[in-house]
């Protein structure tokens, strides 16, 4: 371990790891023992038509350290943005850890692949995209997509495609491929994906798009910071317009989260709080999407497939309460009855008071009236 | 506890024009119940967020025990100042307690949003230990469990005199048990409602924002411990009044009218403690500032002195009427009290009203009604109030 980092931190980022592939905490504990042993996951990591966005975020996450944390917490064989070495060297590394971890490593790969004209457009080391991912690829223990560019083609694939560049799972037809869309997508994604192989040899639960349920079951919207806006009919229709500015919902500007599959509203961005399109007040651009992104443009609006909220959530427009004039009379009546039955009974018994008071007072007469005889009668 | 033979049952047929009525209104509160469990608090009630206890508590549970806790004021008098002349009014005042927490316990389980989680209430290792309202829910619990065994041994009297040979055997053999352990029911009995009474206060101690100034104090729990002993004498006096005036029993005005001073010096201790409390935390002006919350202090207080200082006049102690008026006086100074701090005049935030709907008000009446008839019924059957006419006697009407 390095001193630069407390165990706190590191035991915390393998939790958050864990979690956002949808494990338990103890799991992400169980990959810190693992890795405090040395059991290190190797990866290899492959370039293509891409910007090294995912790289940049995965370098760039805010955590003290992290970025020196995730390169202690994968063995990294084969990076060629990270790597100190170049041309020859670089490539004898590649040769290396393919033969040596054969059937171990995990296959990350960044970025579109080239097909037209036999992927000319893109060669590393003599070797076109297609040729090298097809023979990394072979012997991976898995192989995982990031970014949307290696998912489905990204940015590259937009039309008209000049370089018929296509996606992982496009060009290994048959083979599992992990993709975890997203321009870039959220690090601890692939983080939690990878440790998830290296310790357990397992991948995350899927949906057909090949995308960890965990994280891209729900749409932005279900989970949205804006949702109560969009459910109260709050909208800005213009930047910087009244609404825009008092963080009401984007829908109206184009927003895509009604039709996206990411769970950037629910995980932060590099952990901090708000550092999303949403967050900062842009609409969502859908770029996890395959339809969505580079095809629909970014101020046009989607179809929703949900606009009413579930009825778990809580009311948009609290009823405050009421005041019927009937309850009132009613409550009146109560009372008034009350109160006059308690001044009737208060007479009542005054009464049979007096009565009871009249008969001692009579009784008493008459017993002193009988003795008056008596005595009279004696004397 | 010797002399237990002073008291009798009543009585007489048990269904009665008056149980009918009864009846009528328990049985459409009952369907409202069902009604209630199964669409949810929001077809029946007008509570809302800002009051989410509606008068279910306000009335329901705090009024209801108050007035109830005439089992406790007597009980006091009793046994703790060993004024063993009261014993008479003890056991009338234990059936009304034990209605009044019975139905108070009912109004709470009905008011649970989640009404199926009833059962953690009886589970202890699910317990939230740092909940306020734990103490006030386990405590009610028990003292309702309490109150009515305070009450078996009137049960078993008469179970001693039933004509089926093997209850009365079981009666005879359980009634000295019963009686052996009764000191330590009663000092239980007693240390409850110490405990939930001022609690009923104390969890107002968490909204001194929300509270009007006049009302929130730090001594909440005392004041509201206080004014359910005056409640519950001022409920001694109502009820005794009633029954004597409705089954011909007689009544002893002279033990009522020397008990009278007992309220009226803690009303004056209530109002003192008040009014000095207010004074020393500066809230003075509040009192004539006369917008609606300093006018509802001042008929506050007025309700309070008013019975206090009828009380203490002889003339008004010695006439039944007066003492009956005085009685109720304290029972509706005490129920104001208690809505000024549960409702009236507290604010969760602006924009909130509330008035307790339909459903509410007959919910209300439903548990009265309950109440009431299950009194008049164990006054009936058990050997409850003091005073009753023999009916092994009827030979004096004869000799008359």
């Amino acid at each position: 371990m390095n001193a630069e980092y407390s165990r706190r931190d590191f035991i915390k980022v393998c939790a958050l790891a864990a979690a956002s592939v949808g494990l338990t905490p103890a799991q992400g504990e169980a990959w810190a023992a693992d890795l405090e042993a040395g059991k290190k996951p190797s990866i290899i990591w492959l370039h293509f038509q891409e910007c090294t966005g995912c790289t940049e975020s995965l370098l760039r996450t805010s955590h003290p350290s992290v970025s020196k944390l995730i390169l202690d917490l994968v063995s990294l064989d084969y990076h060629e943005t990270l790597f100190a070495a170049s041309g020859t060297q670089i490539e004898e590394a590649l040769e290396k850890a393919l033969l040596e971890q054969a059937g171990k490593y995990v296959l990350v790969v960044e970025g579109a692949i080239p097909t037209k004209e036999n992927g000319i457009y893109c060669q590393v080391g003599g070797r076109t995209a297609v040729d090298s991912l097809k023979r990394c690829a072979e012997k991976a223990g898995a192989v995982v997509a990031i970014g949307s560019c290696a998912s489905w083609g990204g940015v590259a694939s937009a039309e008209p495609n000049p370089t018929g560049a296509k996606g992982v799972p496009q060009v290994l037809e048959g083979k599992t491929v992990v993709t975890l869309p997203g321009c870039p997508p959220n690090p601890y994604i692939l983080l939690g994906t990878v440790l998830q192989f290296a310790t357990f040899g397992t991948l995350p639960k899927l949906d057909d798009q090949g995308r960890p349920l965990s994280a891209y079951a729900r749409t932005i919207h279900e989970d949205c910071p804006r949702r109560p806006h969009f459910d109260a009919g709050r909208f800005a229709s213009q930047f910087g317009d009244k609404s825009h500015r008092l963080g009401h919902c984007l829908y109206k500007l184009g927003c895509k989260g009604p039709a996206t599959h990411a769970n950037c509203s629910l995980a932060s961005f590099c952990e901090v709080p708000g550092v999303w399109p949403v967050g900062i007040g842009h609409p969502c651009v859908g770029c996890t999407e395959a339809a969505v992104a580079f095809r629909i443009p970014v101020f046009d609006t989607v179809e929703i497939e949900n606009p009413t909220p579930p009825a778990n959530y809580p009311p948009i427009v609290e009823h405050h309460g009421s005041i019927s004039p009937v309850t009132t009379g009613v409550a009146g009546v109560i009372g008034g009855t009350l109160l006059g039955a308690s001044a009737v009974v208060a007479k009542w018994v005054s009464r049979e008071h007096r009565i009871a008071k009249t008969w001692a007072v009579a009784k008493k007469h008459e017993e002193e009236y009988a003795q008056k005889k008596e005595e009279e009668k004696q004397s | 506890m010797s002399e237990h033979q002073a008291e009798r049952p009543l009585g007489g047929p048990i269904f009665t024009p008056t149980l009918f009525v009864l009846l009528a209104i328990i049985f459409s509160g009952a369907a409202l119940v069902c009604y209630r469990l199964l669409f949810g608090l929001g077809a029946v009630s007008a509570m809302n967020d800002g009051y989410a206890w509606g008068i279910w508590k306000p009335l329901n549970v705090v009024t209801f025990t108050g007035i109830g806790a005439g089992a406790y004021a007597v009980g006091l008098l009793t046994y703790v100042f060993n004024r063993w002349q009261y014993h008479s009014l003890v056991r009338s005042a234990i059936v009304v307690g034990a209605m009044a927490y019975t139905l108070g316990g009912t109004s709470v389980l009905i008011d649970l949003g989640r009404w199926w989680n009833l059962w953690v209430t009886f589970y202890p290792p699910l317990y939230n230990l740092n909940s306020v309202l734990l103490e006030v829910a386990v405590c009610v619990m028990t003292y309702t469990a309490v109150l009515w065994v305070e009450l078996t041994p009137p049960i078993l009297e008469q179970a001693s005199r039933w004509k089926y040979e093997p209850v009365r055997r079981v009666a005879k053999w359980g009634l000295p048990w019963v009686r052996k352990a009764l000191p330590f029911v009663i000092s239980v009995a007693l240390l409850l409602p110490t405990m939930h009474q001022s609690s009923l206060g104390g969890l107002y101690m968490i909204t001194p924002t929300k509270l009007h100034a006049l009302w929130y104090t730090p001594w909440l729990s005392g004041l509201f411990l206080m004014s359910c002993v005056t409640m519950g004498f001022g409920a001694v006096v109502i009820v005794e009044n009633l029954t004597s005036l409705n089954y011909r029993r007689r009544m002893d005005q002279r033990l009522l009218g020397r008990m009278a001073p007992v309220p009226a010096m803690l009303v004056l201790s209530f109002i003192a403690i008040r009014l000095i409390d207010i004074a020393v935390q500066g809230k003075l002006p509040y009192i004539w500032t006369f917008d609606f919350y300093s006018k509802l202090f001042l008929v506050e207080m007025a309700l309070f002195l008013t019975p206090a200082l009828l009380m203490l006049l002889r003339s008004v102690r010695k006439n039944r009427g007066g003492l009956f008026i005085s009685g109720v006086l304290l029972v509706l100074a005490g129920t104001v009290y208690r809505f000024d701090t549960y409702l009236i005049a507290y604010k969760p935030t602006t924009g909130w009203v509330y008035f307790p709907s339909l459903g509410e008000l007959l919910f209300s009446a439903c548990l009265a009604s309950t109440g009431i008839a299950v009194y008049i019924v164990m006054i009936k059957v058990f050997p409850i109030l003091s005073g009753v006419p023999s009916r092994k006697k009827p030979t004096i009407v004869a000799q008359a």
